[in-house]
Order: structure tokens, then sequence, then C-alpha cells
């Protein structure tokens, strides 16, 4: 489905040429930015510095963005993902995800809860390990909703190639993520 | 048990079949990332530079008109705000826990609402932390600045009237190891009530010369200190010029060090003469853009050289943007043209430019030196030209000359007339050109040279600086009716040096510069008294009057002295138990009431609505407030509350709440007013969102609907008839921070006999 409203098209042309439109759209796009920026730097601070330079490289060049059948946060997006890729270039972050995952709220054992949490935590930590284009796919597949025709025109890839990698992305998670004690079948020699 | 989840996106289930996958793909969607931790004030902070830069960096452009002259805009009014510095509290910071030991309490002394807000600390402190802890409910812009151990919070609009304000100093993070403990320390909170607004005229003030009175004056700067003053557009402050020692690295022999130098700097103040923020530094001839968003001001660069910057208003001019270089220092400020464009003198030839610095293609010969002045929305431009005053169709370059002759000085009325001053050899000679003509006002025969005109707010009359003949006459003023009626009228006393008046955009004052007995020029600011009150008026000060005897009596818990302004009916009403005249002992307690909004009936009758404010009886902090409508109607020589009607309740701290209402005629339209108490988010107020709907429950299409952040405003023009309209402030109106009101606003419009 093309992305965009025609009000959203018609709130960034007028972001062209009148400041307070481009308020507008900052207003209705901050938290989007904010958080994929925070998924991707798992820090306040470094967040609200990348936040800051999407904004601000999108304000710069906004007479360059033409409405090609995908929202405008596609767009922020591509930023931010640049800009990610730019502060980790030549340095990798320390992600820290103890307390950064919500989990479901699945009742049960506390021993159950722990085995969640802590494969919950595995499973983004690996995210993290990932190449960085699967990387990306499965934050704006997982984290942010995004449709995978959105992705593409982020990625600057195909949909096709998005599946595929949300697809490789998923099957090394789930190589990477250790078997449930369930899943692990022991055997015993009789008699011993 | 986490199965749904995939299920929610059919993408997902679609690529991810088999149960492995499965596994990870729901593990993925119930443990997705929590929301991030999200400071409020970093966006609001982003949000400010970006809307700074997006200002700078992108300008509106109005669509270019055939060469006409332009229709009579709506008078706009703006109230005076009145300052007083608030120091809020003092802080022991300094490897200890802090300790506020002088904070206001609530309820003590009314604080004036275009103030900077003074945090005085005892000691060192983490001054980036401090700055970034501060929060403001209602949600207010704002920046800071230190003055020494001081943290100044300013506004970056004026405050709200009658609202209760929590300034909040909240740490965000732990302190770092040998780090003063300033960030750690417990969050101290202020909270502070802001002066009631004056309730505005029922009849708009005329300002015609007859109806004009000096009050008084007092000066508001120390000799020497501030060197020129205009008002802002919105006349809520003064943009001034002044001298500071320019700070300078002191060379090997500190002995040798000789004064440092002095640099003009541009500085905001509040028109009782506080200082409120600096805007550029070595900057000069400041010049503010019609919808206060940029200043323009002069940087001399060598003694033969000087350029012209702009930076947003918000900024202290260290993002000023260099757009025109010419020779020479300019002697007077560059000219707005529109808010988007300017308009400065360079030798003989009046230029152009944009706020990129792109020159548009108009260039005028002038008289060099000559005065500019552009028409409000900047289509029009006059200045002096070699053929005489001339107007200049800005998009067109269509030039057209209104009078032979040297004129001097160019002013253009709300309502699109021009005024200008003509140099004959008689004397000099005010005249006012209008689409239907050209007409002399005044003329000196006695040689007085003329200068500096002011239009009143309505247009009906003009404020002339004079000087006389001799080399040491006095500058004077004098007030002259725009149709030529009457005669001059002397503006205070001929005696004493009124020099470059300029009326305030209320016209309630005038600030001017004196000189002093050691030469030196004084700021002053004089006082203006509009007139002799109409009958309505008159009347309405006698309804709001008793109102607010009713008031106090609730405030003070006197239930006789209540009931004695009620009439049979609202008596009735208020003892048939359905509204309480006073709180019981125990119960919150009446903190403050208001007047919210008067509208007129009828000549004799007047709808009031009051706002009244409740606080908790233990911790004395203001919790919630109702309205209440009350009718009041002339008995005799004395009015009386005569009926009234329970309005909305809310609690106070969930969004933004309105302030005031005002229902002024503009004849064919009604003008509704709505002011909020927070900076709101530009783009949730819309026709949408705020909206008029009649006594059937229709809306009401507005014929103009305005918002103007800066006085946190919205102004709704409607073609109303007789009778009942409810305004209605929706909840998708949400402040800076996104918060919205708890519930919908509704506000009863009543559209009298009184209104037509």
């Amino acid at each position: 489905m093309p992305g965009g409203s025609e009000d959203e098209r018609d709130l960034v042309d007028r972001a062209k040429r009148n400041p307070e439109a481009f308020g507008a759209l900052y207003d209705r796009y901050f938290t989007q930015i904010y958080r994929f920026a925070y998924s991707r730097v798992r820090d306040q601070s470094l967040a609200e510095d990348l936040t800051s330079e999407v904004f601000f490289k999108a304000l710069r060049n906004i007479n360059r963005y033409t409405y090609a059948g995908h929202p405008f946060s596609s767009w922020l997006y591509q930023i931010a993902l640049n800009a990610v890729a730019d502060h980790y270039r030549g340095q990798r972050g320390e992600l820290e995800l103890e307390d950064a995952t919500s989990g479901g709220t699945p009742s049960g054992a506390v021993v159950d809860e722990v085995i969640r949490r802590d494969r919950s935590r595995r499973v983004w930590s690996a995210i993290d390990q990932l190449p960085k284009q699967q990387r990306a796919a499965l934050i704006l597949k997982f984290a942010e909703d995004r449709k995978i025709d959105d992705i593409a025109q982020i990625l600057g890839k195909s949909s096709g190639a998005v599946k595929l990698l949300l697809h490789r992305g998923v099957e090394r998670l789930r190589k990477e993520l250790p078997p449930l004690e369930g899943d692990v079948e022991v055997g015993f020699e009789p008699g011993s | 048990m986490w199965r749904s989840a995939l299920n929610r996106d059919p993408e997902l289930e679609e690529l991810f079949a088999s149960g492995p996958h499965r596994e990870v793909v729901e593990l993925l969607q119930a443990s997705r990332p929590a929301q991030p931790p999200l400071d409020p004030y970093f966006r609001n902070h982003l949000r400010m530079k970006l809307m700074a830069e997006a200002r700078r960096s992108i300008s509106p452009r109005s669509q270019p008109r055939w060469f006409a002259w332009p229709r009579t805009p709506l008078l706009a009014t703006a109230a005076a705000a009145a300052a007083v510095v608030l120091t809020v509290g003092v802080y022991h910071a300094l490897h200890q826990a802090p300790t506020a030991v002088a904070v206001v309490p609530p309820g003590i002394g009314l604080i004036r609402t275009a103030e900077p807000i003074r945090i005085a600390f005892t000691g060192p402190v983490d001054k980036n932390a401090v700055a970034q802890s501060v929060r403001i409910e209602p949600a207010t812009l704002y920046t800071t600045r230190w003055d020494g151990q001081t943290l100044v919070i300013i506004p970056l609009h004026p405050l709200a009237s009658n609202t209760g304000y929590t300034v909040k100093l909240v740490p965000q993070t732990a302190p770092a190891p040998n780090t003063v403990a300033a960030t750690a320390a417990p969050p101290v909170v202020v909270r502070f009530v802001t002066t009631p607004a004056a309730v505005s005229p029922v009849v708009p003030p005329s300002f015609r010369s007859d109806n004009l009175t000096f009050v008084g004056e007092i000066s508001i700067a120390d000799p020497g200190a501030v060197t020129s003053a205009s008002w802002t557009p919105d006349g809520q402050a003064l943009i001034v010029t002044r001298t500071v020692a320019e700070a300078v690295t002191l060379g090997p022999s500190p002995s040798a060090a000789t004064l440092p130098p002095v640099v003009p700097e541009v500085w905001s103040m509040t028109p009782q003469g506080t200082l409120v923020r600096r805007l550029a530094t070595r900057a000069t001839l400041p010049a503010v853009a019609p919808d206060g968003r940029h200043l323009a001001f002069w940087r001399q660069d060598r003694p033969d050289q000087s350029s012209l910057w702009v930076s947003a208003f918000e900024d202290d001019g260290t993002h000023a943007t260099q757009i025109a270089t010419v020779g020479g220092l300019p002697n007077r400020p560059a000219t707005w043209v529109g808010s988007d464009r300017l308009a400065y003198g360079d030798a003989g030839t009046l230029r152009l430019v944009d706020l990129q610095g792109t020159p548009p293609p108009l260039t005028v010969a002038i008289t060099p030196g000559a005065a500019a002045a552009a028409i409000n929305d900047g289509r029009f431009l006059a200045t002096a030209t070699a053929d005489g005053a001339a107007i200049f169709d800005v998009a067109s370059g269509q030039s057209k000359v209104v009078s032979a002759g040297a004129a001097t000085t160019f002013a253009w009325s709300s309502d699109g007339r021009l005024a200008f001053i003509l140099s004959a050899a008689s004397g000099p000679q005010l005249w006012v050109a209008a689409p239907d003509g050209l007409k002399q006002l005044a003329a000196s025969r006695s040689g007085d040279r003329w200068s500096d005109i002011s239009w009143s707010p309505d247009s009906s009359s003009l404020l002339v600086a004079s000087r006389g003949a001799s080399t040491d006459a006095q500058p004077s003023a004098f007030f002259v009716n725009a149709d030529g009626s009457g005669k001059p009228v002397p503006f205070a006393a001929q005696d004493r040096e009124y020099t470059t008046p300029r009326w305030s955009p209320d016209g309630g004052s005038i600030v001017f510069l004196r000189g002093d007995e050691t030469g030196r020029a004084r700021l002053w600011v004089a006082t203006v008294r509009i007139g002799e009150l109409s009958p309505a008026d008159a009347a309405q000060l006698d309804a709001v009057h008793v109102v607010t005897r009713f008031l106090d009596a609730r405030q003070r818990g006197n239930l006789a002295d209540a009931q004695a302004e009620l009439g049979p009916q609202a008596l009735a009403t208020y003892q048939n138990g359905n509204l309480p005249l006073v709180t019981a002992p125990g119960d919150p307690y009446i903190a403050r009431s208001y007047v919210f909004g008067v509208q007129l009936v009828s000549p004799d009758q007047f709808l009031v609505t009051v706002r009244i404010v409740l606080a908790d009886p233990k911790t004395h902090q203001e919790i919630q407030f109702f309205e209440e409508h009350l009718t009041v109607v002339r008995h005799g020589e004395r009015f009386l509350i005569d009926a009234v009607q329970p309005g909305i309740t809310t609690i106070i701290g969930q969004g933004p709440s309105v302030v005031s209402v005002q229902v002024q005629s503009a004849p064919p339209h009604q003008q509704v007013t709505v002011k909020f108490d927070a900076d709101l988010a530009a783009a949730t107020v819309s026709r949408e969102s705020i909206y008029l709907r009649d006594s059937s429950g229709q809306r009401t299409d507005p014929t103009d609907f305005q918002f103007d952040p800066n006085t946190r405003t919205v102004t709704i023009m409607a073609k109303l008839h007789q009778g009942r309209y409810t305004l209605v402030v929706t909840t998708g109106v949400t402040d800076v921070n996104g918060h919205a009101a708890a519930q919908e606003y509704d506000y009863t419009v009543v559209i009298g006999s009184g209104n037509d």
C-alpha cells in the first residue's frame, strides 16, 4: 500500500516554504525517530544527539525530498539509519539490554519469567550481532512495525531483498538462541 | 501463549511459517524494546533550535499582488506587561545537598508576566546540569542564562495572566564523583501566580488627540545605559541598544591595561526597565520583524564598512546570518518589508534582500540617507526619491509619487495610510496619503524640525516629535488627528525633552529618550490615559465591580456580604444547594478567583464568567478550578447578579487550559479571542480543534482563524447573529510537551443587542 497520506504530503510541501509546517512535521515524527535511534544505541544522550542530527539534516535537505509513494517517515528513517551508521563507523557501541526489554506479560512461575527474560535479552543482543542490513531490517520490522515495502524504501532495496534479510536474520537468531530446556533431549545410559 | 502476537502481522505470518522461526519471531514481538526514556524538555529544546534554524533558512513568501491599495485590516490590540523581578530561591550547593531557603510561598505576591525567573545559588554548581533540570508547568518554552551564580529562566513569550505556575529543578542523573551535588539534590519546587489581566473595554477606545491625556513618566534606565529603544510588535517588551564594556584579554603587562572598549549590544527589556535577554552583540540599529520572529541589526566591520545581520528572535545573536554589506555606518535600522525581506539604504540606492541574503530584483534610486517604511504586509514601500515621496509596489516595482518635495520620515498606519513629513522652505509639513487623496495635517511656520511619526493603534491620530528652531530648543512632541480635524495637542510639558518617542502598540505608553544635566540620555516611559469612559464601559466597570466584591466575599467566607450582591433568582440557585457560595472548613478552599470574561448582552446587562480556583487545605497547592456564568443586570442605580449558571470544572495540571475568552464586536463580524496558559503545539491548533457552534449544535464557519504562538492566542472571526453560541476547545489541542487537556472546554458566547 503506498504510504503517506495526502495530508502528510501537503504538510511536507508546506514545510518547504513554511517553518511552522516543518515544526508540525517534527511534532508528528519526533517520537518515532527518537525511539528508533534509542533502539539502535540504547543510550539516551546518544539517542538525543542522533535525533537532533536527523531533524537538522531533514531541515537542510527538505527541498530535495520528493514524494515517491512512501511515507515521509521512511525518509527520516533513512537519515537516521545513516546517522547511526556514521556514529558506529570506527566505534562499536556497547548495548546494555538488561533493562531495555519490556516483554509481554505472561503470567506463570517466576522461573518461566526468568527464562523468558533471559531469552528476550539474548535475542535482542543477538540482533546487534547481525550484519548491518539484517539488523536494520529486523529493528524496523519488529521494533518499529514498518511494512516491508517501507523498509525496502528505507534500505534502498527491493521488497524481496528485505524479506530475504528478515528471513536470514531470524534464521541466524534461531541458531544463536540456545534451545529451551524442554527442547533438549537428554539421553541416559541404561543402568548408569 | 505468544502465538497471538504473530497473528497480528500477516507479512510475518507469511514469511515465517516454520515452527523454529515462529518461536524467534514471537519472542521478538513479545519482548520488543520498552519505550525509551524521553526527556520532554529535550523534545522542546530541539524543537526550539529547529524552529530557529527553520525560520532562518525557510522564508515564507507572500503572493505578489497587483498594485492596489490595501483593505482595512482589523485593529489588533495588545496588553502592556507589568514587571517585577522574582528571586525565588537560594541554593546551598557546594559539596552538600542544596537547600531552598527563600522560596516564594504560594499566594504571596502576584508575579508579573513579562519577567524572567531568577534562582540564586550560594556557591558554584554544575551550571549545565542545573539549567537542564528546569521544568515549568503549564508547558512553557524558555531559555536560560547565568548571571554569576544566579540561574535566569527566560520564558520565550510572556507568561499567561491569572495563571498558577510551577517551576521545578528536577535532578536528572546522579552526580559524577567529585562534582558538586546540585543535580543530585531533592527537587526544588517554586509556585507562583501571575498578575490578573485587565478587563478589556467593551467599546474600543478612541485615540483622537482630544481624548489623550498625559498621566506621568518614569525613567527606566540609568543615564547613558540605553541609546535607543523601540517596542516589540506585541508591545510586551522594548528592544534597546546599550553599550557595554567589551571583555578583553590583558597583555603581558596587566598594569598597562587601559579601559576596555565599549561595544553596542541589543537587548530586550521590560517596559519597567528590567533587562531580559541579550539578542545580539556588537550590534546596533535593531529592527524586529512584524511577526516578531526575527531581529535585524547592523554591525560595523571596519570604519568604512558595515554589515546587515538577521537572527531568530529566540537566539542570542550567535547564530545570526550576514545578509548584506554597505560602506560606512548606516544612519537608521533596516526596514522590514513583510517579515521575510529587508530594505536598506546603500548610498543612493534602496536595496531589498531576503533572509538568505538573496536580493530580489528591486532596487530603487533614493535620496542618499533617505528613510523608508513598509506597509504591514510588505506589499508597498515608501521612501524619498529625487521626484519626491514615492510608494513602490514591491512585487512589480511599479511606483507612484504621492508628493513632490523632500520627504524625511514615513510611517504606515494599520489601515494602510501613509504619513510623511515634507521639508518645505517655510518649515516642516505633516501629510497623510490615502487611496482617496492627500491631506496636509499640520505645518510649522516657525522653522521647527519634525521627526519620528508614530500612529495610534486605531489609526485615528499621530504622535510627532518636534524640536524648536533654535539650537538649544528642547525636543518635544504633539498629537494630531489623522483626519486633519482639531489642532495639534502638545504631549505633556513642552519644556521637557521627548526625543525619538515611540507609541506602544496598545497606545497606553510612550517610550522616549531625554538628556540629563550631564548630557547623557536616559530612557523614559510615559503613560497616556485614553479619554473618558464610554457609557457601556462605565456600566461594564460597575458590573465587574459588583462581581469582584461578590468573589472577595466568598473567598473571605463571608456569606452575608456575598449574598448582598445577589438578586432573588441567583440567591435561590445558591441556596438550593446546587452551588456552594463558600467552602466548608476542611474542604478545598478558594485560593483565588478572577473575572474570566465579560460579554455585553445589552447596555444594562452583562454576562460575566468567573473562574474560582480551589486549593488543598493541607498542601495549599491549587488543585482545581470551576467556572460560573453570572448574569449581571442593572437594577435602578446599581447592578445585581440576577442569575447564575454553573460552568466547567477542571483539575489543574492536566494539559493546556484556556485562561481567558474575549468577545468583541468587529462589524460585520464578531471577534472571539481565546488565550491559553501553555505554549501549544501549533499543529494541533486548527479550525477543527477550536470552533464555535450555534444553539442547534451546528459548527459556524469562521471567516478567519489565526493562532499567535507568541501570545498563545487564537483569534476567530465569524459572522454571528444575535443568540447563544458555544466556543469549543477540543482535547485535540496539546501543549508543546504533547499533553492534551483532560476534557473538552466549552464557553458560552452571547451575542446580544449590545453587540450590534
